[in-house]
């Protein structure tokens, strides 16, 4: 197979577009703004475009670090970008029919264990060996994601706490990306035998892995507290305003 | 030499301090904590710069030299700051000394560059000059230029320290000043962990690691004691603020 041949997730891809039709049915009746949709359109689109193009051929057969980058955007900013997409009155109801029992202290857990499993080198090597458990690693990947933004997007976490929250994760997440970069053999052995592309050595493409995979997640979390740190400076200016008068 | 003199002089001061703070009744403000924070602060300084560290950090490993950095020019100034905090600091310095220097230029140079943005473009500029690989090989072959990279990192470290333990400045510009730091350094951090290539031709690997490995594990160093000092600041900022929240939770 070329690898810009097209591959597709055909489980992933119908639940996107059910995940399309079910937002544009919830918007007839609570018009979102603009930038909710196209924020939640740009969170499909990673997912069914990253999943489903040559992105997948090249990740799933021939390089670790496509794939890791792949990952990275399913796990991390897609799911992100889909919370953003949601009204108020939308998180509403998501929070009346159970999402308002996901609380944060299980939430950052089960996203590291849905991070750190699905990348456990046995897991990993099992999943690129067929299709559907690929797809369940997605899956895992999509809904640690969304777990884990929930208690940010919906409001529930004060700013300190979302900050405290943010740190914890950007630590404790970052040493896959670390062991990565620094390791010296391959740890995926499914990779190992996988025809090359760039002339890029197992060993390499891990490495370069390691470092997109970091990249991505300093990128995205440091925006994410960059933005919770304004918003407690415009907390305290609010609280001493009244004061000043 | 300097530098015992240096380290000698900072014990000395602060004996004298602590003794004259509990001459005047006051051995809460000057208590066996503050002894060990300064002690901790010497040590470290000592470990950084007169232990075989140094020797490390000159002419094997630019992880060791990243060490040495961090040390003199984060955890050494924290850790004195939080020693001499609060009323102490006053009694630092002879009352000779001090009341000359209050009526000094120096007083408002100091209130000048302890603006946040101040400080902080100061810190970053010279986190910056300092890593740029030319200047780095420039001062391992010449010590005055040496000297004054290390006295550049002790004062920033100082500078940035200062506003950062000043309860005067509130949490949230503080927990953001911390914030603006920590994503100053990730970019060299990201720099020297993300090359391939050596960056700094003075240092070629040593104890069986490789040039590029070593460069990558003196990114990972600053990553690892910015998260450190930072990270523990912030927690501490942040914390009451947690609680509060918890006792007093907001509806959702």
């Amino acid at each position: 197979m070329s690898a810009t041949s097209f591959t597709f997730e055909w489980v992933l891809l119908g639940l996107v577009v059910a995940a399309a039709a079910v937002y544009i049915y919830a918007a007839r009746a609570d018009r979102p703004d603009p930038w909710r949709a196209v924020s939640y359109a740009g969170g499909l689109l990673l997912i069914g475009g990253s999943l489903n193009s040559p992105l997948e051929t090249i990740a799933a057969k021939r390089l670790l670090m496509i794939h890791l980058l792949q990952n990275g955007l399913i796990a991390d900013i897609a799911p992100l970008l889909l919370l953003l997409g949601l009204t108020p009155t939308m998180r509403a109801w998501l929070n009346a029919h159970g999402a308002s029992r996901i609380r944060a202290r299980y939430a950052l857990p089960a996203w590291l264990i849905a991070w750190y499993g699905t990348h456990a080198a046995n897991f990993y090597d099992w999943a690129l060996r067929s299709e559907w458990p690929l797809q369940l690693e997605h899956a895992i990947l999509i809904a640690g994601g969304l777990l884990f933004w929930w208690p940010l997007v919906s409001g529930r976490l004060g700013t300190p706490a979302a900050l405290a929250y943010l740190g914890t994760g950007f630590v404790a997440s970052s040493f896959l990306g670390l062991a990565l970069i620094f390791s010296s053999r391959p740890l995926y052995s499914f990779y190992e035998h996988a025809p090359r592309l760039w002339g890029l050595s197992p060993v390499r493409d891990q490495n370069l892995g390691g470092i997109l995979m970091n990249a991505e997640q300093t990128l995205v979390f440091l925006v994410a507290i960059g933005f919770y740190v304004w918003k407690l400076l415009s907390e305290e200016d609010a609280a001493a305003a009244p004061s000043r008068t | 030499m300097t530098v015992y003199a240096l380290l000698g002089l900072g014990a000395l001061l602060f004996a004298q301090s602590v003794v004259r703070l509990r001459g005047r009744g006051r051995p809460d403000l000057a208590g066996w904590d503050r002894v060990a924070l300064f002690a901790a602060a010497l040590a470290l300084a000592w470990v950084a710069l007169l232990s075989p560290l140094d020797r490390v950090a000159e002419e094997k490993l630019l992880a060791g030299h990243m060490t040495q950095h961090v040390l003199i020019g984060d955890l050494v100034p924290a850790l004195a700051l939080l020693a001499v905090r609060g009323p102490l600091v006053l009694f630092l310095l002879p009352a000779a000394v001090l009341a000359p220097l209050a009526r000094s230029p120096l007083r408002r140079a100091l209130h000048a560059l302890l603006r946040p943005k101040v400080a902080f473009a100061l810190w970053a500029a010279n986190l910056a000059i300092w890593h740029i690989p030319a200047l780095y090989d420039t001062a391992l072959r010449h010590d005055s230029v040496h000297y004054l990279e290390h006295t550049c990192w002790v004062f920033a470290g100082f500078l940035v320290w200062m506003l950062l333990l000043d309860p005067r400045l509130s949490a949230g510009r503080r927990v953001a000043l911390a914030a603006a730091m920590f994503a100053t350094g990730q970019v060299l951090t990201d720099v020297l962990v993300f090359s391939f290539s050596n960056l700094y031709p003075a240092y070629h690997g040593a104890y069986g690691i490789s040039a590029v490995t070593d460069q990558q594990l003196a990114g990972v160093v600053m990553m690892v004691e910015q998260l450190l000092t930072l990270g523990t600041l912030v927690a501490v900022l942040l914390a009451p603020r947690i609680r509060r929240r918890h006792l007093d939770p907001v509806p959702a």
